[in-house]
């Protein structure tokens, strides 16, 4: 019966959960779903990581390759991060080249990562102006249920956190390269970005703040995705972007940076709890 | 930052705009705000292939040309701001099973690109006539080393300053609609950046309000 | 958007109009609109502007390695696109007939006939060579694109200058543009495309508009086409570098001629205005005037606005404030500590961590059986 009620009257029935303090699926606005981080499982790639975000799954690997650095940069390395949404992880999506969609959640992963300074690309230098390190980090989706940006990020900096870069010795005479895979050092990670996501749905007058979104709760608020992603990092702001979606007010402004600190705190811990899981 | 007077004299760069500049187009407008210039086109409703139809509203298609190069990933990601932005203010379930499309040409960028390209839509949407839930203006400040706050940066400012934000009010409420930021900064410079940004979007508002009356008040 | 035909009334009137001496627009048969070059701030920037037909021209360069039948030569590039904003019948990213056939056309005016220097634009022979990209983004169109782009990209590419470069040993210095003056582009001669509509076979109309050229290229009432359109690019020394015509068969040659001959006078007019303006534009430069497209924008025109003084009077924050509210919020959270504690992270299984939500965090509301009742 709640099936055929949601088809004929999409928005009612969400207005009537909404309308009762609770969201379709049980939990409180301001609740976020339960998160679970896997590392280092994917052993064809040097490092990665595998989120699971309520039903939104997640997987990043890190593959490394040699090159020489840009010439107007010649002492950075690259990072280069691109999503990829495939047809299975949900419906809207269709095969062939990366769609818009895809191409922008990239970009929001990118910048996020750039803009936290986490990593410092002159740490991926080898050898001024000769070689540096490049970082091919590929985040797959699996399953698309809303807040992606959060899981991507996430997926991303657990990757990172583990990865460890090869000892290479390079002799400027013959220009030979030697890499030693046996001894390894870990990367410098300064931080943990972390991005939270929320959805903002008009409710009469005022509008209705909802913590890390499912992809239903994404479409019935209008907009492409997420309407608000808020990344906190070491106590700074690195990055808050609004989109589309039912406009922001002050006092919801104010609560979604609160809200997205506390998660920042809980999701930290979750990767610290996890890379020393690794460890032992 | 130091101890000064209460209040503080902050200048927008100076705002230069025509209406009508193509005459293809439903509605057009090229703004200039300093000197990074814009040009945009609006056309629509029109009529659309059946497949991207949509019955409950009209359907939304931005492009962002550059001046040069190849498209890249990067304008992208400026259709998809503009594209959002475009798609809550204007009314577009008045204009079902139908297509609006708005174009931005770069002309000139020398900082706060996207923030120009935004108020040129803003103009030419309204140039268009097509109706809209409320007109929109967008601000960019950028916070600098020591932490203060320059609304609207100069290039050189913007590439020198920690983090870049952008804000893009409605008019009703002076809600934020849209926000999107570069760099890293402490949650106290957003929160002072956003209520400047705030304030600011008045003078941009009433730009709209008197460029509109000039015209209307001849027909 | 597809394509808005034109009416056979339109077609039979405007036939009609050129064949009694007169045009739509009140013009000589041999007038062209009037025609205006803007230079943007950056060097081979620019829009022409025909009429109300508006282009925009872009170069930009950059070192890549040369072609391997051409080593000592620099690349020119030419892309044509055509976006909504020309007219709503065009599709955003899709190439059509019209982009082809101009990027066509403009390739054989300025690559085929040879008059950029493209050996000047080697840096060292099998490895490094400048190649210059034109992009022509067509703004506006209203009829003879192809002579709008043409002066368009001629005009860039003369007002272009590329940075200067030294070599020491293997290295190749690039300067900015602050460091050392940059360099213009060779050009050995100005060629440009001038465009006809041909009507009836036998009436020459220069610079025709959208709905002429759109007229003479369709076919007429009684059916078979009687015209077409000229294509004619010619440099300032009366040479003809291309010819192209579009649309049907030319039985009297007699109009070819007439139309090179009225070509020849008004490249010699294009050519003298690009250099003029580019003269122009070059000591302005020079006295620092700066230069911007924000210049198009006329000020005195009734939809138009310009706005200076745009300041506002704001509360300055005081470092005591920001302060004062940052402790505040220290505050804040330390009071909401407890709060998080919602949540459980767990270490589950190896290389495994989860955050769960405590049993009781939150309480399911059965709704559904709830609206039922409603």
């Amino acid at each position: 019966m709640a099936e055929i009620y949601k088809l004929i009257h999409p928005v009612k029935y969400f207005n009537d959960y909404i309308s009762r303090n609770v969201r379709p699926d049980g939990r409180q606005f301001h609740e976020h779903r339960n998160i679970k981080l896997n590392v280092n499982s994917i052993k064809a790639s040097e490092a990665s990581g595998v989120v699971k975000c309520g039903n939104t799954t997640v997987i990043c690997g890190i593959k490394l390759e040699l090159a020489t650095p840009k010439a107007e940069e010649p002492d950075s390395g690259f990072l280069v991060t691109n999503v990829e949404l495939l047809p299975l992880c949900s419906s809207k999506f269709r095969p062939g080249p990366p769609s818009d969609y895809a191409q922008v959640v990239s970009n929001i992963v990118t910048d996020i990562v750039m803009n936290s300074e986490c990593i410092n690309l002159k740490d991926l230098c080898i050898v001024y102006d000769k070689l540096a390190w490049v970082l091919y980090c590929d985040i797959v989706c699996i399953d698309n249920d809303g807040g992606l940006i959060d899981a991507c990020v996430m997926a991303l900096i657990s990757s990172l956190k583990t990865l460890t870069l090869p000892n290479v010795t390079y002799d400027p005479e013959t220009e030979d390269i030697k890499v030693d895979i046996t001894k390894r050092s870990p990367l410098k990670v300064n931080g943990l970005p972390v991005a939270t996501s929320f959805a903002i749905f008009p409710f009469f007058e005022k509008s209705i703040l909802l913590t890390d979104p499912s992809a239903y709760e994404e479409d019935m608020c209008g907009g492409n995705g997420a309407n608000l992603i808020v990344c906190w990092n070491k106590g700074f702001l690195c990055g808050t972007q609004k989109f589309g979606g039912s406009t922001l007010s002050m006092e919801d402004e104010k609560q979604a940076l609160k809200i997205a600190k506390q998660r920042t705190k809980l999701v930290e811990k979750l990767i610290e709890t996890c890379i020393d899981n690794e460890s032992k | 930052m130091g101890v000064e007077v209460d209040t503080k004299e902050f200048k927008l760069k100076p705002m230069k705009c025509e209406f009508n500049f193509l005459s293809k187009s439903d509605g057009s407008a090229i703004l200039s705000q300093g000197e990074t210039v814009t040009l945009v086109s609006v056309n629509g409703p029109l009529d659309i292939k059946m497949q991207s139809q949509s019955i409950e509203k009209s359907t939304l298609e931005v492009l962002f040309c550059t001046k040069g190069g190849k498209p890249s990933v990067a304008d992208r990601y400026k259709e998809s701001i503009i594209k959002q932005t475009c798609e809550t203010a204007i009314l577009g379930s008045l204009y079902p099973r139908s297509g609006i499309t708005v174009t931005i040409q770069e002309l000139e960028d020398y900082g706060g690109l996207l923030s120009c390209a935004l108020n040129c839509t803003c103009l030419a949407l309204l140039n268009s006539g097509l109706a809209m839930r409320f007109v929109f203006a967008a601000v960019s400040c950028a916070v600098d080393e020591l932490g203060n706050i320059v609304l609207e940066p100069t290039q050189e400012q913007a590439t020198s300053a920690r983090a870049l934000l952008n804000f893009v009010f409605e008019s009703r409420n002076k809600n934020l609609l849209t926000g999107f930021s570069e760099g890293s900064y402490s949650e106290s410079a957003y929160e002072e950046a956003l209520e400047r940004c705030r304030a600011a979007s008045d003078l941009v508002f009433t730009f709209y309000r008197d460029i509109i009356s000039k015209y209307s008040n001849v027909i | 958007m597809r394509e808005v035909y034109l009416s056979n009334c339109e077609k039979v009137f405007l036939q009609k109009v050129i064949s009694e001496g007169h045009r739509l627009d009140g013009r000589n048969y041999n007038e062209s609109r009037k025609l205006e070059i803007a230079f943007g701030s950056e060097y081979g920037s620019c829009i022409v502007s025909l009429g109300e037909t508006k282009v925009l021209a872009q170069v930009s360069c950059e070192v890549v390695q040369p072609k391997q039948i051409r080593p000592n030569e620099g690349i020119l590039y030419i892309n044509v696109e055509i976006s909504p904003m020309a007219a709503p019948q065009f599709e955003a990213n899709r190439q059509t007939d019209l982009t082809v056939y101009l990027n066509r056309l403009l390739e054989k005016c300025y690559k085929d006939s040879k008059c950029i220097d493209l050996e000047s634009l080697c840096i060292v022979v099998e490895e490094k060579v400048w190649s210059l990209r034109v992009d022509i983004k067509v703004l506006n169109h209203e009829g003879n694109l192809i002579e709008c782009a043409s002066i368009a990209t001629l005009a860039s590419l003369a007002h272009f200058k590329r940075p200067d470069v030294t070599r020491s040993g293997d290295k190749v210095i690039i300067h900015t543009l602050i460091e050392k003056d940059p360099i213009p582009t060779v050009l050995y001669h100005y060629p440009v495309c001038i465009a006809f509509a041909i009507f009836s076979n036998d009436i020459l109309v220069s610079d025709p508009s959208f709905i002429e050229e759109s007229v003479c290229t369709s076919s007429s009432e009684e059916g078979g086409n009687k015209g077409g359109i000229l294509v004619v690019g010619m440099n300032q020394y009366k040479e003809l570098c291309l010819l192209d015509l579009m649309g049907a068969a030319i039985y009297n040659s007699n109009i070819v001629h007439k139309a090179l001959i009225n070509a020849a006078d008004r490249c010699k007019e294009i050519v003298d205005l690009v250099k003029k303006t580019i003269v122009d534009d070059d000591t302005s430069r020079q006295k620092r005037v700066k230069k911007n497209f924000s210049d198009i924008i006329t000020t005195e025109h009734m939809l138009s606005l310009s706005k200076r003084d745009l300041s506002i009077c704001l509360k300055n924050y005081n470092v005591d404030d920001i302060e004062m509210s940052q402790d505040e919020e220290m505050e804040d959270d330390e009071d909401q500590k407890p709060e998080p504690s919602k949540y459980d992270v767990v270490p589950s299984l190896p290389q495994t961590a989860e955050i769960i939500a405590q049993k009781g965090a939150s309480s399911w509301i059965e709704i559904s059986s709830g609206s039922e009742e409603d």
